[in-house]
């Protein structure tokens, strides 16, 4: 009786799956209290929701999502799921959610570099081919990161080394990515860097410690363990490349205050597919902004791993910051386009 | 026909990796780039089975004028003619494309089922076709098809085409 | 601190029995082809979002473990690898079961996973540190030169013809340079369909080389046949894991050497499982006193390959919880999950989430106490999977596949490249190419690739610095010579069997 043993074997197994199932799989939960009290709602969300990350887990972008999607899940009352869609620089997941049903399941969480990507070249889009949904957060900006013995204190101090030494401090950068447009800068302000490919920002800094880069561009995050006051001490950082001195770490000097002219902000963003209904934006909008600007332990989350202050703008500002970003860096597209060697 | 396995084989390759160091030429290349670019690594691929393909042709046509019946078709299993083996093959292939051509439309449940028959029907050996046999694995492939879609739509949330019934 | 992460897992109930549920359904996923430990894992992550951490990261675990171990099933009873993890272990897994010998296969299969994971295990408790700074001190040079060094050692040893297996090899390659760059994210041979711009999947490529084919080629076959698809009498009764103790001691060294070799493997990130059982069983075979005999159903074989895929789990999660790097993508999802909880892996994940880091080692050593039981009592079931027909097991293992292979985006593309990838298995069996070095060439193509530009980059196109860094050229000598002798071997083989003629 051969197959009576494969039926029960299958009912056993469908009996776990229900059993399962049961526990909090992908089930409806009654939508949560709050959000705006409109006169018509829609319903939505019905089905579990799924942010995409363009890159490997574990950078910023991706920490920002997972912590915001942990809480709008609450919020929202359906499974908020992330999911990591990696490669060219953070196009193959722009070019996947661009084409994808605007039904209100998927958004792509993107950052700064979708601005690099467009004018890299990488994607021949911004995000114009969006409807954007809002801004989820600032970084508290980038860290110019050396190994602690590095003969260099200052980002100045280090242009000047890599005039006297030219080609030998390997820069790492990746295209279409942040890294990229600092390499640019620097080299625009006379260093001489030999830049070189560097991978995720994880294996950025094991490469640093091994020797096997000189100097990269990190967030904070898994940086901070790794410095002296913070961590183990065996790298430190140059100079921050942000706008501003952020709260969480002031006593960092900002690339600008050496007389190093670059500067730029991290911003991360929500982009749902073209054509999703303003409804569910305007939803999804609201739902984060709350998350965002009201809930304790994620403001806590944040500041604890990224020294970061909730931000958030709604849909109509986000598209403006996003037009901003999008500008400031399509100045550079043909400097980028030729390439860094 | 085995005789020549070895040359069609090389010459197949020999094909398929021309067409493919063709394919390398019209990737993009970034001006100043080093020598190791995009299209370096498929061009040494191509080259490389090109060789090695030539190389297979060249001993294959060596071996065959050294002996005749070197390999014997493994033991005595009854077998097909190279005929009967196509056709064979060309209908279980067709089977398994028109499977997943409908399966969006048709749906997961009907489709499986009319595939688990219809594929272990045409793996049948002559002698145990029947339409009793028909009807017993018709059962299984129904039951087998509706506990998948119930385990991983419902207990996993996975997403399977619903097709008609959905 | 030990003590609280150790005791969350093993003394509370709830999780005992949530890394039970773990560990078989990562069992069951592993061992159908089309499944992956990977999907268990993402399709369990929601659940443990209200989980507390210990008790979430060790489900997981738990999933990855039994995915992994679940392979050899598969691969023994049907020679179709349930992971890329377990394909070397159809090479003498399926001989010896085709000899009637199944029992045997899958009990040692099942006890050296199980020891396997305990040697990871230890590694990770004892000597990670060290194991760490091994890890960072490979850059791309060295990268690139242990990945050469694996394909070619793998290649040559995977059939008596060496161009065939270099050809079969090299197509791997090929079929990895489907999608964008590395490096410089150009299309190539994308042919303007932005699904393949990731290239494909790995599930596709194993399962329709493997899958696919067979049923293919089973359709020729079972036609002309007159027996009923399972020709051979197995021994169903089996004597505790079928196999002596005797037996055990005799691969004693070879279990020790295939940990070392899938523990350093596991360090390195990008280079996981699916390569260390095919490089163990090389390497197994290589320095075997009997050579010849791999393939034709020793116990030797299966033990390389099972030690060490498992024994790679232990490695992976040393990078991953020391450098925030994860080795895979199944181990990926699991610094996700810890993300998630708010636990940043780093140098001073000890410090600052020691109980979550012993909670993992708990985790682990009671899955594969888990894994050793339910495997022990289900062998006996899964041996009689071999009492269905072909004709009938063939179909529902395709309706699986492509479960698996829709799973993986949503959409019929991968199920047609799954069948694509049928395609070329068969013609490749048709024409008596070896499998295996195909698969490993696609793992491994675009790790070589990318370490290899990057290096080149880092030296401005000079060459020297593979050769001029100890460890670098080590391994590439290594390859040249294994690749040499082994030709060298076959050539003389060959002139011995005319000579004897």
């Amino acid at each position: 009786m051969k197959f009576a043993k494969k039926l029960v074997a299958l009912a056993l197994t469908a009996s776990l799956a229900v059993a399962m199932s049961g526990c909090g799989g992908g089930g409806d939960k009654k939508p949560a209290a709050g959000g705006a009290k409109k006169a018509e709602e829609v319903k939505w969300p019905t089905k579990p929701i799924t942010l995409v990350v363009p890159w490997s887990a574990g950078g910023d972008t991706d920490f920002f999502t997972r912590t915001l999607g942990k809480y709008l899940t609450k919020e929202l009352g359906q499974p908020v799921n992330v999911t990591n869609v990696v490669g060219g620089g953070g196009s193959v997941a722009s070019n996947k959610i661009k084409d994808s049903k605007p039904d209100g399941t998927t958004f792509l969480c993107f950052d700064t570099a979708m601005a690099l990507n467009h004018s890299c070249g990488i994607s021949n889009f911004g995000y114009e081919a969006f409807d954007p949904v809002c801004m989820m957060a600032k970084g508290t900006g980038e860290y110019f990161v050396v190994r602690s013995d590095f003969p260099a204190n200052t980002l100045k101090e280090m242009i000047k080394y890599t005039q006297d030494h030219p080609d030998t401090v390997k820069l790492a950068a990746n295209t279409g990515a942040t890294s990229y447009y600092v390499a640019v800068r620097l080299k625009e302000l006379g260093a001489k860097f030999n830049i070189v490919n560097g991978g995720s920002s994880s294996v950025r800094l094991a490469s640093l410690l091994g020797s096997h880069i000189d100097a990269s561009t990190n967030a904070m995050g898994l940086l901070n363990q790794y410095l002296p006051k913070t961590g183990n001490g065996s790298l430190k950082i140059l100079a921050c490349l942000a706008t501003a001195r952020s709260e969480a770490y002031k006593d960092v000097p900002l690339a600008k205050e050496q007389g190093v002219d670059v500067a730029y902000d991290m911003t991360y963003n929500v982009l749902a597919p073209k054509g999703t209904d303003p409804k569910i934006i305007e939803k999804l909008s609201k739902a984060i902004g709350k998350v965002i600007n009201e809930n304790k332990d994620y403001a806590a989350e944040i500041y604890k791993t990224y020294g970061a202050k909730p931000f958030y703008q709604d849909t109509k500002e986000a598209v403006a910051t996003l037009k901003a970003e999008d500008e400031q860096y399509m100045k550079y597209s043909e400097v980028f386009k030729k390439g860094v060697k | 026909m085995a005789k020549y396995r070895e040359i069609i084989g090389g010459c197949v390759f020999f094909m398929f990796a021309a067409a493919y160091y063709v394919g390398a030429l019209s990737i993009k290349q970034f001006a100043g780039n080093d020598m190791v670019d995009s299209q370096f690594i498929p061009k040494l691929y191509g080259i490389i089975i090109m060789v090695l393909s030539a190389l297979q042709v060249l001993f294959g046509i060596m071996k065959m004028k050294k002996d005749e019946a070197e390999d014997k078709e493994d033991d005595d299993k009854p077998h097909l003619s190279v005929q009967q083996q196509i056709i064979s093959f060309l209908m279980s292939f067709a089977l398994l494309i028109i499977y997943v051509a409908l399966l969006d439309s048709v749906g997961f449940i009907i489709m499986s089922t009319l595939f688990i028959v219809f594929m272990t029907t045409l793996l049948l050996p002559k002698e145990k076709r029947n339409t009793k046999r028909v009807g017993m694995t018709a059962v299984i492939a129904a039951a087998f098809s509706v506990a998948v879609y119930m385990v991983f739509v419902e207990g996993f949330a996975l997403t399977l085409p619903a097709g008609i019934l959905g | 601190m030990i003590a609280e992460g150790m005791s969350a897992v093993l003394l509370n109930p709830t999780c005992i029995f949530w890394v039970f549920i773990g560990t078989f359904v990562g069992i069951i996923f592993g061992c159908i082809p089309g499944l992956t430990a990977t999907m268990a894992i993402a399709m369990f992550l929601p659940v443990t979002y209200n989980m507390a951490s210990t008790q979430g990261i060790s489900v997981l675990t738990a999933l990855y473990i039994g995915g992994i171990s679940g392979g050899l099933i598969s691969a023994i009873l049907i020679n179709i690898p349930g992971t890329p993890a377990s394909i070397a272990t159809c090479l003498d897994g399926h001989p010896l079961s085709a000899k009637g010998e199944a029992g045997k296969a899958l009990g040692v299969g099942i006890v050296f996973s199980f020891l396997g994971t305990m040697v990871g295990l230890l590694a990770l408790v004892l000597i990670s540190p060290p194991l760490a700074e091994i890890a960072i001190k490979f850059g791309p040079y060295e990268y690139f030169s242990i990945t050469i060094f694996s394909l070619t050692l793998i290649i040559t040893l995977s059939s008596t013809n060496v161009i065939k297996g270099l050809m079969t090899g090299v197509l791997g390659l090929v079929f990895a340079t489907v999608g964008l760059a590395p490096i410089d994210s150009v299309e190539r041979y994308t042919f303007g369909n932005p699904n393949l711009n990731s290239g494909f999947d790995i599930l596709t490529v194993l399962v329709g080389v493997f899958a696919i084919s067979e049923i293919l080629l089973a359709a020729e076959e079972a036609r002309a046949s007159t027996g009923d698809g399972s020709t051979v009498i197995t021994d169903f009764t089996i004597k505790g894991f079928g196999f002596s103790l005797a037996e055990f001691r005799t691969q004693i060294f070879n279990m020790f050497r295939s940990s070392a070799i899938g523990i350093i493997l596991g360090i390195l990130p990008g280079i996981g499982s699916g390569t260390s059982n095919m490089l163990s069983y090389s390497v197994a075979k290589s320095q075997s006193k009997y050579p010849e005999k791999f393939g034709t159903g020793i116990i030797d074989g299966v033990v390389a390959s099972e030690t060490a895929n498992n024994a790679t789990i232990g490695g992976t999660i040393i990078p991953l919880l020391t450098l925030g790097i994860p080795g895979d993508s199944t181990s990926a999802l699991l610094l996700g999950a810890l993300i998630m909880k708010g636990i940043q892996p780093g140098p001073l994940i000890f410090q600052q989430n020691g109980q979550i880091v012993y909670a993992i080692y708990a985790a682990m050593g009671l899955s594969s106490l888990f894994m050793l039981f339910i495997m022990f009592f289900g062998m006996r079931g899964f041996v009689r999977i071999l009492k269905i027909p072909g004709y009938l097991l063939l179909p529902l293992v395709f309706v699986l596949c492509t479960v698996g292979a829709y799973g993986i985006n949503n959409q019929l593309f991968d199920c047609y490249a799954l069948l694509f990838f049928g395609f070329v298995g068969y013609l490749l069996e048709k024409g008596k190419y070896p499998m295996s070095p195909l698969i490993l060439g696609f793992v491994l193509g675009n790790i070589m690739e990318m370490n290899l530009r990057q290096a080149l980059s880092y030296s401005h196109g000079d060459p020297t610095p593979f050769f001029t860094r100890p460890m670098s050229c080590t391994f590439l000598v290594l390859a040249i010579v294994s690749l040499i002798v082994n030709i060298f071997a076959v050539y003389k083989s060959r002139h011995k069997k005319t000579a004897q003629v």
